[in-house]
């Protein structure tokens, strides 16, 4: 599953950059987030209260940074699992300064989920899958206005 | 004289004598089975179909309160425990050390005080998994570069087998006038027995006796191979298989729960229960079918079917774990000519390992007969449809005619009896065959769809005969153990195993038959190792055609030393004695008469000089043959055009299965299967997608039939007893699942034919059928 | 009905009628009915078939009604009066339910059958002349694998017919 959208922000983009960068502000854009540990400026784990039709519980977060090119791209890599379910989501973020001023965020998340969220929900799982990763965005937007 | 008591023997419709304690709740299901001490195992289970563990850490749920134990499967290892063998020769994994294979395949067993503390526990540990890629398709299995299944082999190819004469077969085919082929996939479906799979083990560390109440169809089969593989003697272990809820073939295979519970047993010393989840059960434990086939009928223009092809590619999930004869990797599958005298047949089918739990189940099928039945009566429908002559009419014109029995197919086998015109003209005239024709035709004129699918299927049951029938080497007898105790009342044993089939009730009117004896006086009993004879259990509608046989010659063998008694007892020659059910008497004088009662009594207290106290016998029965029951199904069906629902307006079946034990029971299999057969055709589907998750988890997304849609059966028959079996019967548990699904999708095919459609895979989900309806303009809306 | 809240892991007494008697046994708030009929007060007849609410296996008579009983907590039925299978029959005679599902050969393995009988319970009190579609209807949360439903509906007919005769079943039982 492939989810993509894009932000436009007055902030310039190494502005954006600056604050997309760093986990730990990443990190309080999470949804639904239990606890949250730091391991390095590359690596946050995290715990996060989820449900998809009557299967709630507890689901654990490996957030890594995989790509870092200062001012135009990021790239980070969520691996989760919990539920008996396994999420793999890698993002891609780009940045582009606007001629105007401010800057566009870009992004792609790839999606994979498997195990018995996928199985029994199969319906619910993209569109549930869209809006947690829109939610994250939103989030992050909003602190960048 | 005296009256002659009511005894119940063959061809009564008793009342079953198992109901008394079910319809009161005092049956006994393995979880029904609480041990003092006893303590619950739950599983981790992979949320991956394919990948690497990097690492399992079970600290946290060790630490878990009331948890007792962890297992893994580096824990199995030692034991050589973390793989063992299949029904067919290859292996298993119980608990994966290097990678799992399949989606929600067991990967850590957690043993706590109560099951929900087991549950709690579960979801502490934590397993690290590498995903690898995965491949769901069998086809693409055995494609070069695709992702192998299992590293142990290097090859997704399983097997490679082949029945029949090749060139003779595609000669045939180049003469022909016409020939048509069709691609059809047999999905994958679970039996979905309402019991899910479960144990109770326990281990005895002084006696050294490990102890398995278990949800199993073959009680002796799973107690020598456990003894095989652990060296445990096979006097040492128990294996009792108490209520069964339900197998249908499912209950033939040991899980990994067995064994880990086993495993857990010695670990703690304390008996440990495994109940599946229906959630858990359904993804993890063996599937049937899952079935992708080209099937060729070739003819001569007047309708002369000459020649039958099938090339095909079987998925068999991870392990290979069918539980066929030794000799056939994928069964019966050659009896796939059916009731038809064909000149030649070719069939070939390659296995594939694929990421999902083993397949090859035969579910309620005596070993791929239902993929056999489902082929060749699919295609001479679309033979019939081809040529324009009525399908009726086609199968009439190519039946095996009864004057040809025994009968050698050109696949070999050698049919017992039958008279398929018989049935089939049977079938008709109940439903009134010509005159639903008419009434298609007029339907049709005003654009309604009507359909009409006939299924005259031919069965192969009773496995078998010694000389071409074994499972791991044991060879496929049936097997009883009578013994009249000194007031005539029986206990007879058996090495079958009732799942539903009403055993207790059908082997007790087979004794009551040949021995005169009431059914009430006759206690039957099956399931646990330590008492009942050795047997293959109960799969593939063999219990009757193999132990019921057992009990008839059992039976005989008293009845000769019964004869002995009661000529000592009359002051009579042996030759001068008369049987008649329930007694001896004098010829010439019926008046005197010893009753069976008597003579039993006489059997331990006054039994002729020279002879052996005692009134039992034992019988190990090897058929001679299979037997072959066969059937006429007919369905009609009425297709919304809105909806695409095709709805089942009426269904006839009329089964031959030989001489009849109990007509109640019979029916009752017959209205089971055929439910099955309708579940199958319209509702139930096991998918994967790409990734190895699977759809059909659960009773949520595999849906069965329940009492709404399910058709109003309605039934009949013919009787065309075996020649070669004691009682003239052939077996019934399985012809309607076998026989019906082609008779379903016939039927929707027939509405459909004008509209230029073929052929549907099952399941004809309403959606399919307005999918076709839309694309050929024909859709209404609502 | 006011709300229930207990600690999580407190046990909590309930006392309950089951099939006529006075009961009492313990049970976290979080166990399910079924588990507490047949693991604490020990009557294994009501049977789990499922753990999604489809099967119909753990059906119940809870104050009058039919319930699944693994879609209830055992807490709520705290106060309450059941009935299960094992207490259909009265005084040594079977209930004209489980005579007739004998009769008419409505059960195979049996593992459907308690959940079966106290769903027809429910049915024929709240209907006592169903026609089939009704039985049908009445029946459809409940799955048997065995027996395709013919002999159930039969069963159930038989039933039926039993109880407007005999009117002695009519009152009370639960
Ligand atoms: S156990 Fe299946 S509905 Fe309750
Ligand atoms: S009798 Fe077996 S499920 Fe109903």
């Amino acid at each position: 599953m492939k989810f993509e959208g894009s932000y436009q922000f007055p902030k310039s983009s190494s502005e954006v950059y600056s604050y997309i960068s760093d986990l730990r502000r990443v990190s309080e854009c999470i949804p639904d987030l239990k606890s949250l540990e730091i391991k390095s400026e590359d690596e946050a784990l995290a715990t996060v209260r989820a449900g998809i039709g009557f299967i709630r519980g507890d689901f654990n977060l490996r957030f890594n940074v995989t790509q870092r090119s200062p001012h135009t791209n990021l790239g980070y890599a969520v691996h989760g699992s919990g539920l008996g379910s396994g999420v793999d989501i890698s993002i891609t973020v780009q940045l582009e300064d606007l001629s105007t001023g401010g800057s566009t965020l870009s992004w792609v998340a790839d999606t994979k989920v498997v195990g018995r969220v996928a199985s029994m929900a199969q319906g619910m799982i993209s569109s549930q899958a869209e809006k947690i990763i829109k939610q994250f965005f939103e989030c992050l937007s909003q602190r960048l206005r | 004289m005296t009256e002659v008591p009511v005894i119940h023997g063959m061809g009564s419709a008793v009342k079953r004598k198992e109901d008394v304690r079910f319809i009161q709740g005092r049956d006994t299901y393995v979880d029904d089975i609480s041990l003092p001490g006893m303590v619950y195992l739950d599983f981790v289970r992979s949320p991956y179909a394919h990948a690497r563990i990097r690492s399992i850490s079970t600290e946290r749920a060790k630490g878990a309160p009331g948890v007792v134990a962890v297992i893994t499967g580096k824990d199995l290892q030692p034991l050589g425990l973390d793989w063992i063998p299949t029904l067919s020769g290859d292996k298993m994994m119980v608990l994966p050390t290097e990678k799992v294979v399949f989606q929600m395949q067991e990967v850590v067993g957690v043993v706590a005080e109560s099951r929900y503390a087991a549950a709690d526990a579960v979801k502490l540990v934590e397993v690290d998994y590498e995903p690898l890629p995965v491949v769901t398709d069998p086809k693409k299995a055995l494609e070069e570069g695709s992702p192998i299944v299992r590293e142990d082999k290097r090859t997704n190819h399983v097997f490679h087998w082949e029945a029949g004469d090749r060139e003779a077969t595609d000669r045939l085919f180049e003469q022909a006038d016409v020939v048509v082929g069709q691609d059809m996939y047999y999905q994958r479906i679970h039996v979905s027995y309402m019991e899910p799979c479960g144990c109770v083990a326990y281990y005895d560390s002084v006696k050294g006796t490990p102890t398995i109440w278990m949800t199993t169809q073959a009680p002796h089969v799973v107690r020598t191979v456990a003894s095989l593989i652990t060296k445990i003697p096979e006097n040492k272990i128990r294996i009792i298989s108490p209520d069964i809820g339900g197998g249908f073939g499912g209950k033939v295979y040991v899980y990994p729960g067995s064994i880990v519970a086993a495993v857990a047993s010695i670990v703690t010393g304390r008996p440990v229960k495994w109940v599946n989840d229906r959630s858990d059960d359904h993804p993890s434990t063996a599937f049937a079918r899952d079935f992708h086939m080209r099937a060729e009928l070739a003819a001569k223009r007047d309708g002369t079917l000459l020649a039958f092809r099938v090339k095909a590619v079987s998925d068999h999930g991870a392990f290979f774990g069918d539980a066929n004869p030794s000799k056939f990797p994928f069964g019966l599958f050659s009896i796939c000519t059916g009731s038809y005298d064909l000149k030649a047949a070719f069939v070939e089918v390659d296995g594939a390992y694929t990421n999902k739990p083993q397949g090859g189940i035969a579910y309620r099928c005596s070993f791929r007969v239902t993929e056999a039945v489902y082929a060749i009566e699919r295609l001479v429908d679309i033979m019939a449809h081809r040529l324009g002559i009525d399908p009726a009419e086609l199968r009439l014109k190519n039946f095996i005619p009864p004057e040809k029995f025994p009968y050698r197919s050109v696949m070999g086998w050698v049919y017992d009896s039958g008279n398929y015109a018989g049935a089939l003209r049977k079938a008709m005239e109940k439903i009134g065959y010509e005159e639903l024709r008419r009434e298609q035709e007029e339907k049709r004129k005003r654009g309604e769809l009507m359909g009409i699918g006939i299924s005259s299927f031919t069965e192969i049951v009773g496995a078998g005969p010694s000389h071409t029938f074994d499972i791991l080497g044991i060879k496929m007898f049936g097997s009883a153990e009578i013994r009249i105790h000194p007031t005539g009342k029986v206990i007879a044993r058996f090495g079958t195993r009732s799942q539903g089939q009403g055993h207790e009730t059908t082997y007790a009117q087979i004794i009551a038959e040949e021995l005169g004896i009431p059914i009430e006086d006759i206690t039957v009993e099956e399931g646990d190792t330590d008492t009942a004879p050795y047997g293959l259990g109960t799969y593939a509608s063999r219990s009757t055609p193999t132990a019921g046989a057992a009990a008839a010659v059992a039976s005989r063998k008293i009845r000769e030393k019964a004869k002995k008694i009661a000529a000592h007892l009359l002051e009579a020659r042996e030759e001068d004695v008369v049987w008649e059910r329930g007694r001896f008497y004098v010829k010439g004088a019926p008046a005197k008469y010893k009753t069976i009662q008597e003579v039993a009594f006489a059997a331990y207290t006054n039994h002729p000089p020279g002879m052996e106290a005692g009134l039992e016998a034992v019988h190990y029965y090897d058929p001679p043959n299979m037997t072959f029951p066969f059937g006429s199904y007919i369905c009609v069906v009425d297709i919304d055009r809105g909806t695409g629902e095709a709805k089942v307006r009426r269904f006839v079946a009329v089964d031959d299965c030989g001489n009849i034990i109990n007509p109640l029971i019979v029916d009752g299999q017959i209205h089971g299967g055929l439910t099955m057969g309708f579940g199958t055709a319209f509702m139930e589907e096991i998918g994967y997608d790409q990734d190895g998750n699977i759809y059909g988890a659960n009773f949520m997304d595999y849906t069965i039939p329940t009492a709404v849609e399910t058709p109003k059966w309605e039934t009949d028959k013919t009787v065309t007893p075996s020649p070669h079996h004691p009682l003239g019967a052939k077996g019934v548990g399985e012809s309607a699942t076998v026989g019906s699904p082609a008779a379903f999708v016939n039927a929707v095919v027939d509405a459909l034919w004008p509209l230029g459609v073929t052929h549907i895979d099952m399941p004809l989900y309403p959606w399919k059928i307005r999918r076709l309806l839309e694309e050929k303009g024909y859709a209404l809306d609502k | 009905m006011t709300a229930l809240i207990y600690p999580a892991d407190a046990k909590v007494r309930l006392e309950l009628t089951v099939n006529g008697e006075r009961r009492v046994g313990e049970a976290e708030p979080r166990m399910l009915l079924v588990h507490f009929i047949r693991e604490v007060l020990g009557l294994t007849g009501t049977h789990v078939g499922c753990d999604t609410s489809n099967c119909g296996a753990c059906t119940v008579v809870l104050n009058g009604r039919a319930v699944k009983s693994c879609t209830v907590f055992a807490v709520q039925a705290n106060g309450g009066s059941l009935l299960t299978v094992e207490g259909l029959a009265r005084k040594g005679r079977l209930h004209p339910i489980q005579e007739g599902f004998w009769e008419k050969h409505g059960l195979q393995c049996g593992y459907c059958t308690p959940g079966m009988m106290m769903a027809a319970y429910d049915l024929l009190q709240k209907s006592p002349n169903p026609t089939e579609e009704e039985i049908r209807r009445g029946i459809s949360g409940n799955l048997c694998r065995c027996t395709g439903y013919v002999k159930i509906v039969e069963a159930i007919e038989y039933a039926a017919q039993k109880l407007r005769s005999d009117p002695s079943w009519r009152s009370g039982g639960d």
